[in-house]
């Protein structure tokens, strides 16, 4: 009893000494860019804090309604947008042997279409305005989630699927509560891939003709030389890039939670 | 523990299965064909918006009008895309086995590498410019910063989870230092970081694709932004067509060096 | 005399291999499976056991004969038939807990009663309270009677079962077989299990077939007259118990030096 609880508190000290060693290491990094910027001392490079300050400075006026509020909205139906379609064609793919290899080269084209080449395209048939950005997040967030999904679905073990046709789930309820559930993992992968792609592909488009929003406010504030404008820009993506992370992992630690043991593990224990 | 980036291009690599499986190569070309008649139905019936699609016959001959300025374009790309690469990939994976082989570093990098794997890198677009003007100095370290990082994660993952096993055999097999880094470490390591490579190939294309339309420096997404202006739309579809084409180029490439270099890779992630 | 419950005739299967071509597993196997009654069929490796269950249960078209259930061909796994398969980790879903996995069996009752039904099935496994557990939580025999508990809850007329004990130690072997046999004497379902174990086979079965090697067919048919109810102490005991596990080992080699033997007839 007493030696496993020593191996414990040996493991939560060495865990708390590698999360202090962590911080540490985000410190020094600041402290560097604070230096430098002293150093330097450019009107270009601006330190730390007083991009923080432009940051906070950004959040609390009227930018945060009319800029980074709908750049959220944005991101977020994009992503949700490809998440349904790509699992649904992801899983049919999948599934579907035939499927497969008819769209296989397709889908293997377009996915490597780098997706801020569809920007002008995306203008053209939509104007410079949120539509144009939802559907350049789609154009580009969609296939992390299709290929995965579609990845998990053909490797789904064969007794699984004998087992759910043993118990009559058939059509829409074997791929709702048999296939869906079994290809989660994989499919949760793509889809926090996807999360960080819909993010970079917003700031892409809406600094080439979003009308407003984050990105285009950044560019703007470069081309007028507000450079305290820009670096909080920067910031504020940054934490919402960590932001939408973190709470997808924590959403991801939710649901997979029947996951512990039957990954690495097995149940053989 | 940030652990590798899992990917789609991860997964191909790990299994091959989604490319491997593809069996009937007659119903993949019979696929493309599929595609190109649905585009041709798309731009001819006016659906999506008369004037936003053309069709594939205009797009081909716009292919071959502009073949010059094209493939001009496309080197302009290419240009910054491969001393991006480089660059990337040395500093990624030096500074990844180092990082990985010492616990210190490991723990102190592992906040960093959580804030920056998200941080979307075109927003440092119009600091870069900012910082370094336009040109190619500015491309090519922004596509270096940005395929920096899934190289470093994944090499820095492949370097501290190398089996115990392989290197307890490979010292007693009297190997150390230097030599066990080469012969052990790297090749135990080398499906990871080849993970991480594919996965910055396409971050730096779109990360030099997305300055070029931005900032205006020329290359491939100039060429299609240029041609949007002009209203020109068979041109801008020629130069999307070059951008998948050369995407998918540079994807098939890669993995057919690695499949030649690496055979016995089986994994090529870690969850 | 009785429709049999479940009739295979002359059932062929052949499937599709890597490089395309069609290899015959199963040539010509018939066989029925009579108002509760156990049967087994054993085999050597490779002679194609779990592909005869898979065609036989409706899980795979097969490409000549038929399947019959209860007089009506097998085009899907049929209401009234439950399969348990080998592997147990594959065949939980690890999504669900034990009671939910056990509930799909049970979809075809009305709310109230199938949680009663499950609550039965579990307890009647030997899991009684861990119907909130998820399958990693317990033990593979745990899990085996799990998936028995699944397949019970519905009350099958038919248990088809795939190298049921295969996956688990000798000793929770031993108690699975008894579980079943105790499940089967208590219910009036017929059981079909295909199985390598030969004295697992005689333990359990009525009748025993026996496999060929591959393109299979049936070798031999063996009337298993041990009394009931058996037990592992008693029963393996028995001097007739001894002579039919060596008369059913004698065919399976028979059947096992036929597919050495066979480079030389090539």
């Amino acid at each position: 009893m007493t030696s496993t609880q020593n191996v414990a508190t040996a493991e939560q000290k060495s865990r708390f000494y590698s999360f202090s060693l962590g911080w540490l290491g985000l410190l020094a990094l600041i402290l560097l860019w604070q230096l430098a910027a002293i150093l330097i001392n450019k009107t270009i490079f601006p330190s730390f804090t007083t991009s923080i300050v432009a940051a906070l400075h950004l959040i609390t006026g009227p930018i945060f309604e009319t800029d980074i509020l709908p750049s959220i909205e944005r991101t977020l139906e994009g992503f949700l947008i490809s998440a349904v379609i790509g699992i649904a064609v992801g899983m049919l793919v999948g599934h579907y042997k035939s499927a497969r290899s008819w769209t296989t080269s397709v889908f293997d084209f377009l996915r490597s279409l780098p997706t801020p080449l569809l920007v002008p395209v995306a203008v053209v048939i939509f104007g410079l305005n949120g539509h144009m950005v939802v559907a350049t997040i789609v154009s580009g967030a969609i296939w992390p989630i299709l290929i995965n999904t579609a990845n998990g679905t053909s490797t789904i073990e064969p007794t699984m699927i004998d087992t759910a046709k043993t118990y009559g789930l058939k059509g829409r309820s074997l791929f709702l509560r048999v296939v869906l559930p079994a290809a989660s993992p994989q499919i949760f992968a793509g889809l926090r891939i996807a999360l960080s792609v819909s993010l970079v592909i917003m700031v892409v488009a809406e600094m080439l003709g979003g009308g407003s929003g984050i990105g285009y406010f950044i560019a703007n504030a470069q081309q007028s030389f507000n450079i305290n404008g820009s670096y909080g820009g920067v910031i504020i993506l940054a934490a919402l890039g960590w932001i939408f992370d973190t709470s997808f992992l924590m959403l991801e630690r939710r649901i997979l939670s029947w996951q512990r043991g039957t990954v690495g593990g097995s149940a053989n224990a | 523990m940030t652990t590798a980036i899992p990917t789609s291009a991860n997964k191909d690599l790990g299994t091959g299965r989604f490319r491997k499986n593809r069996g009937n190569s007659a119903r993949s070309i019979g696929g493309i064909v599929a595609a190109i008649v649905i585009w041709e139905l798309l731009s001819l019936s006016g659906a999506v918006n008369k004037n936003a699609l053309p069709s594939p016959p205009s797009t081909f001959a716009a292919l071959i009008k502009n073949f010059g300025g094209l493939s001009k374009s496309l080197f302009g790309t290419l240009e910054a895309w491969v001393i991006g690469m480089l660059i990337a990939t040395i500093a990624g994976v030096v500074i990844g086995t180092l990082v990985g082989r010492s616990p210190v570093a490991d723990a102190a990098s592992e906040t960093v590498v959580r804030m920056m794997r998200p941080l979307p890198s075109l927003a440092l677009i119009p600091i870069a410019i900012l910082v370094a003007g336009l040109g190619l100095k500015m491309t090519v370290g922004l596509v270096s910063f940005a395929a920096f990082w899934p190289i470093f994660i994944n090499t820095r993952a492949g370097v501290r989870q190398v089996d115990n096993r392989f290197l307890e055999s490979g010292s007693a097999l009297g190997l150390k230092g230097l030599e066990l880094l080469f012969r052990v470490i790297l090749p135990a390591a080398a499906p990871l970081v080849a993970g991480g490579i594919q996965i910055a190939i396409s971050i730096a294309l779109i990360v030099t694709i997305s300055v070029e339309l931005v900032g205006g420096t020329g290359g491939l997404g100039q060429f299609v932004l240029l041609a949007q202006q002009a209203n020109a739309l068979s041109e801008m579809f020629a130069g999307i067509i070059v951008g998948g084409f050369i995407g998918w180029l540079l994807n098939v490439l890669f993995m057919n060096i690695v499949d030649r270099v690496l055979p016995w890779r089986t994994q090529g992630e870690i969850n | 005399m009785l429709e049999p419950v479940l009739s295979i005739n002359h059932l062929q299967v052949s499937i599709r291999s890597r490089d395309g071509s069609m290899n015959e597993v199963t040539k010509d196997v018939t066989l029925e499976l009579r108002d509760h009654e156990f049967v087994s069929v054993v085999g050597p490796s490779g002679s194609g056991k779990t592909t005869l269950l898979r065609a036989a249960s409706g899980l795979r078209m097969p490409s000549g004969g038929e399947v019959l259930f209860e007089g009506r061909p097998v085009t899907e796994v049929p209401k009234g038939m439950a399969i348990v398969f080998q592997e147990y980790n594959k065949s939980l879903f690890p999504w669900l807990t034990i009671g939910k996995n056990v509930a799909i069996g049970a979809k075809e009752y009305p709310q109230p009663e199938r949680v009663t039904r499950v609550e039965e099935a579990l307890e009647q496994v030997g899991l009684k309270g861990f119907s909130t557990r998820y399958p990693w939580e317990l033990s593979g025999g745990m899990q085996q009677r799990a998936a028995l508990a699944r397949a019970m809850v519905s009350n099958p007329k038919v248990l088809m079962m795939d190298e049921p004990f295969a996956s688990v130690d000798a000793l929770t072997r031993n108690h699975l077989e008894d579980v079943v046999q105790r499940l089967w004497a208590e219910s009036n379902f017929s059981a079909l299990m295909v199985t390598h174990d030969v004295g697992e086979a005689v333990y359990l079965s009525d009748r025993v077939f026996v496999l060929s090697a591959r393109p299979s067919t049936i070798l031999a048919e063996i009337k298993i007259d041990l009394p009931r109810p058996r037990s592992h102490l008693e029963t393996k005991q028995m001097h007739r118990f001894v002579e039919l596990q060596a008369e059913v080992l004698e065919r399976v080699e028979e059947a096992g030096r036929e597919s050495v033997g066979l480079p030389d007839d090539l």
